[in-house]
């Protein structure tokens, strides 16, 4: 295991009195694709906009390894935030010169058809998405940080963003880390699914590991003693159960009918299990 | 990246020039057209009206241009992107500030040039303050911008912050000067702040206190910007305040300190000079300290500062009296301190809610014992008219303070109520058949005359300055001059002399001088002698200059280079006027311009040169030349 | 070339791509010599993440079905006598779960049998 490209050691954050970070620890290699999931509010913008540097944390800190200075470091933030007034052709000038860019891809910008005499302010969000992207993807980065943008985009751009990043990684081994809500396109993309859940990472598994910690079963009576019941949703009079941690034993002690589920699915029992959980608390 | 901000900058001083443009088209199309319609006197753009808008737009710009860093980058959006920038925080915080600082000082530069051009005085207090307050401002809004979002929180803050630091400011400078003289903290600002132009120590001991008081919220700024990220952060964390108070408390006493160790003087209370007999000198020096100057060496006595001193009242043997204001309490003091042990003690105290008929000057001495006229009201509460009195009576009282003793005696009398600037006022006293009696004088109104067993009898009127010499009574009266001789009872009218004469002063109180054989008096740009046995009157010379009459009978007249005087004058000449002629007794040369003035009493000549500015005098220069070979008084120490 | 993948299969995706490139092969759409499509014009035609057609290239060669590093030009190695025994045990996972299924329906091996060769039919 070599050297993590960006480790979070301790993360605390807190906006007002809502403490939003605590303690959080975590490590991402190069090349690595992450998703990191979680509810509304559960601070997985805040701790993006922390390893990008835009944040200071109350306590820990973000290391940073030498291959991911801050001119190698790309933010995509949900805000998409540019210089609202200015031109396209303007916010790419000031851009590569601030990152000493000597090549501006533009092909991603030209496939949209976005004219550079265009003001950003007058953008849609997925053709601030892309030019977003672009500019990131000129500093030839190692390390991608892109917040929960692919929702806002249709479902070509979202294609285009998608192999815009396969490529960073096949091509230069980037690290990349997504903050995803919707998984259908990319369920099989990440390396790492997070869940983030009271200011922590209460899940951190690949896609496959996953997939065989949590079944679901469905049913109309009640669990037996000793299936552990993650999470459980009401449908009328039948019931369904979301099993983590699953082990094989269990199949072969319980006469349950245990479901494989998808990764989406997977996700949405652990952000449900998050809502619970604040509520009992 | 630093051209956006320039840029940046650049538009908003445009926009400030356009705005600044519109308000003052606006201002002066209100005034033509308002003089146009007839309302109001048309008015022009008054030099002084316009520094004070400018100022005060200058002011909202300076706030403006420091809130605007953050304010003008779509808040969040530009904030965001900015930080994602390979630039460190510090840097990315002094490319926003550079250019508006550059920018707020070239303002600032072209203000003051406009000031010290169209404003009376360049650099007094009322600038410093505004600039001190500009700067403080363009910084306070700076840092709170880097911390807030709302725009009208942020000015909120910014104001408060500023006054905080001004009001804490000012009363630093206070209370330092207070600690150092020992003056009740409020008066000494009151006065120190509008003089602060001509008097450099305390100009310097104030603006120390500010950029000191600065300092803490400079550093604290500082350290709020390593931490300062898109956070809506509280506006001082924990951190920052642990930094700010201590720094705020040491900047207190670093600047209470300094105003105390600076302030070695304040020339703005000046000191002054006495000439005692036998070539002495008495140096009064605020606040407290008496200082007798001798051919052997010096001494004196400080009273820890508690007196401002007004005037040597007596000379009396080795008994100096002096009369002083006792600081503490606003009360007025005579003193007398004894020349051989420098012994002092307070012989009489006139409670600051007495109120003395033309205040310290007030006080004479009669030859016998102090006098002076308490009145029942004060100046302020006198109506504006100057001229005649009104037929309202007004109770005074005659007191008189024995110089060995002090004890005092109270007589009371009526007189009519005078002016804002015509109060009663002692005039002269005498004897008759081994009884005492004082003229009390108002002009428009009969002079009154207060015998020593409280009876008092009303004598001619006079409408001018009346005077009283070799036992008559001058009074003037339409175009003449009426002399009176004082009898037991009343007076007789002895001579008219016709003419406009112009004799004597407030200042001048005779001591029953039934030797004095002349007089001299001013008529029609002469100088005239007339003498007090025949009334005949003389021509002596030309008016150029001042009459002096010191007690207990000696004139003297000083002549100007220029009549009316001049500021580029290089001389002044005391004469003696005896039986009819003026002899020279010095030429005094004045090598810097100003004006100069001699003041003549009966031990020598006192030449105050002062530069005046707004009426009240800046600098002063003091040289004293001693009766009877007017050689000046020089002594080691003494400047 | 037919690659789907199916991501809510059991079968991990990588075994998938594996799986996928086989078939290929075996039915003649990549020869023995040619080139395998570079990681990362793979992972962008499938939206699968570069690391997993990586794993798969390497499973490949581990397999002797490629040779070659991965984006400089892995090729195919398929000998034709490879090719029974793939076709064979590709086809043997398929059967058992086949198998596995119709038992559990309540089939026997004769009904099974005839189903067989009526289909082909």
């Amino acid at each position: 295991m070599s050297q993590p490209i960006i480790e979070a050691r301790d993360l605390s954050l807190s906006f007002s009195r809502r403490q939003v970070l605590d303690g959080l620890s975590s490590a991402f290699q190069k090349g690595e694709w992450a998703v990191i999931a979680g509810r509304n509010g559960a601070g997985k913008s805040t701790l993006l906009r922390l390893l990008a540097g835009v944040l200071l944390p109350d306590a820990g800190a973000v290391e940073r390894s030498l291959e991911a200075p801050m001119a190698k470091i790309g933010f995509i933030s949900d805000r998409l935030s540019l210089f609202e007034d200015w031109t396209i052709a303007r916010a790419v000038s000031f851009h590569c010169r601030v990152f000493a860019i000597t090549e501006f891809d533009d092909s991603l910008v030209r496939r949209l058809g976005i004219g550079t005499k265009s003001r950003i302010r007058s953008l849609s969000a997925g053709e601030r998405a892309i030019l977003h992207l672009s500019l990131v993807l000129a500093q030839k980065p190692t390390l991608l940080l892109v917040d929960e943008v692919l929702h806002m985009l249709d479902p070509y751009i979202r294609d285009l963003f998608v192999e815009a990043l396969i490529e960073a990684i096949a091509v230069r081994e980037t690290a990349v880390l997504t903050i995803n809500h919707t998984f259908s396109e990319i369920e099989r993309l990440p390396d790492r699914v997070l869940v983030m859940e009271q200011g922590r990472f209460s899940v951190d598994e690949t896609p496959e590991a996953l997939r065989g910690l949590m079944k679901k079963v469905v049913s109309r009576e009640s669990l037996p003693e000793g299936v552990p019941c993650f999470f459980r949703k009401t449908e009328g009079e039948y019931k369904e159960y979301f099993i983590y941690p699953f082990h094989e034993e269990l199949r072969t002690k319980h006469a349950l009918d245990f479901q494989d589920i998808a990764l989406p699915e997977i996700i949405k029992a652990f952000i449900g299990g998050g809502y619970e959980q604040k509520r009992m608390a | 990246m630093n051209r956006k901000e320039w840029r940046e900058v650049g538009r908003q001083s445009l926009y400030f020039i356009l705005a600044l443009a519109a308000m003052a088209l606006l201002m002066m199309g209100i005034d033509l057209l308002m003089s146009v319609m007839g309302f109001a006197q048309a008015k022009p753009l008054e030099g002084e009206k316009l520094i004070i808008i400018l100022g005060a737009w200058l002011l909202m710009f300076s706030m403006f241009l420091g809130l605007s860093p953050f304010a003008m980058d779509s808040k969040q959006k530009g904030m965001e992107y900015l930080l994602t920038l390979p630039v460190s925080r510090r840097r990315l915080l002094l490319i926003k500030l550079l250019p508006r600082l550059a920018a707020a000082v070239i303002f600032y530069l072209a203000f003051a040039l406009l000031y010290s051009l169209i404003g009376n005085d360049a650099f007094s207090g009322g600038f410093a303050f505004f600039s001190l307050a500009y700067f403080a401002l363009f910084f306070i809004s700076f840092s709170l911008s880097v911390v807030h979002e709302n725009f009208i929180v942020q000015s909120l803050w910014a104001g408060i912050a500023l006054s905080g630091y001004l009001a804490l400011s000012l009363y630093v400078v206070g209370l330092g000067f207070s600690w150092k003289f020992r003056m009740p903290g409020s008066w000494v600002v009151s006065r120190s702040w509008q003089d602060l132009t001509y008097d450099v120590p305390t100009l310097l001991a104030a603006i120390a206190v500010f950029l000191l008081l600065a300092a803490p919220f400079v550093a604290s700024i500082f350290i709020a910007f390593k931490k300062f990220d898109l956070k809506p952060a509280r506006a001082f964390n924990r951190r920052q305040l642990l930094i700010f108070v201590p720094l705020l408390l040491l900047a207190f006493f670093a600047s209470l300190g300094f105003t105390y160790f600076v302030q070695t003087s304040s020339n703005y209370w000046e000191s002054d000079l006495f000439i005692l007999k036998n070539h002495k000198l008495l140096k009064s020096d605020f606040p407290g300290k008496l200082t007798l100057y001798e051919r052997t060496g010096r001494r004196s006595v400080d009273l820890k500062g508690r007196i401002l001193w007004e005037r040597l009242l007596l000379e009396q043997g080795e008994k100096l009296y002096v009369s002083g204001l006792d600081l503490e309490d606003g009360s007025r003091i005579i003193g007398c301190l004894n020349q051989n042990d420098f012994s002092w003690r307070i012989l009489h105290r006139i409670s600051k809610s007495s109120h003395i008929a033309n205040g310290h000057l007030g006080i004479r001495y009669d030859g016998a014992q102090f006098v002076y006229l308490l009145s029942q009201l004060d100046q302020s509460a006198r109506p504006e008219n100057d001229g005649k009195p009104s037929a309202e009576p007004m109770a005074m009282q005659l007191v008189r303070v024995d110089p060995a003793s002090g004890r005092n005696a109270i007589f009371g009398f009526q007189v009519p109520l005078g002016g804002r600037n015509n109060e009663p006022w002692l005039m002269g006293s005498d004897e008759r058949n081994g009884r005492r009696f004082w003229l009390v004088a108002l002009r428009g109104h009969n002079v009154l005359r207060i015998w020593d067993d409280g009876r008092n009898e009303e004598l001619d009127l006079s409408e001018g300055i009346p005077v009283y010499a070799g036992g008559l009574l001058f009074t003037r009266r339409g175009g003449s001059m009426i002399v009176n001789r004082l009898l037991d009872a009343g007076s007789e009218r002895i001579h008219e002399m016709v003419g406009g004469y112009t004799m004597g002063n407030p200042y001048f109180f005779s001591q029953g001088n039934s030797q004095m054989t002349e007089i001299y008096a001013l008529r029609d740009e002469r100088i005239v002698r007339i003498d007090l046995a025949t009334m005949s009157v003389d021509d002596v010379g030309p008016e150029r200059g001042f009459l002096h009459m010191v007690p207990p009978g000696d004139f003297y007249f000083v002549e100007y280079e220029s009549w009316p005087p001049k500021k580029s004058d290089k001389w002044k000449k005391l004469y003696r006027l005896k039986d009819g002629r003026m002899s020279l007794l010095k030429k005094f040369d004045f090598n810097e311009v100003g004006y100069g003035h001699l003041l003549v009493n009966a031990n020598g000549v006192k030449l105050v040169h002062s530069q005046w500015k707004d009426g009240k005098v800046a600098k002063a220069t003091m040289r004293l030349y001693a009766f009877p070979d007017l050689r000046e008084l020089r002594f080691k120490g003494l400047d | 070339m037919n690659l789907t993948i199916d991501a809510k299969s059991p079968l991990p995706v990588y075994q998938q791509v594996i799986q996928a490139i086989k078939l290929e092969v075996l039915s003649g759409g990549l020869r023995d010599g040619d080139p395998l499509p570079s990681i990362r014009d793979l992972a962008k035609l499938l939206k699968l993440n570069p690391n997993t057609v990586a794993k798969a290239y390497y499973a490949l060669e581990q397999e002797g079905f490629s040779e070659g590093r991965s984006g400089s030009g892995s090729r195919v190695k398929a000998p034709p006598g490879r090719q029974d025994a793939l076709r064979r045990a590709m086809l043997e996972s398929e059967w058992r779960s086949f198998l596995e299924k119709a038992v559990s329906l309540g089939f026997s091996l004769e009904d099974i049998k005839l189903l067989a060769e009526g289909i082909k039919k």
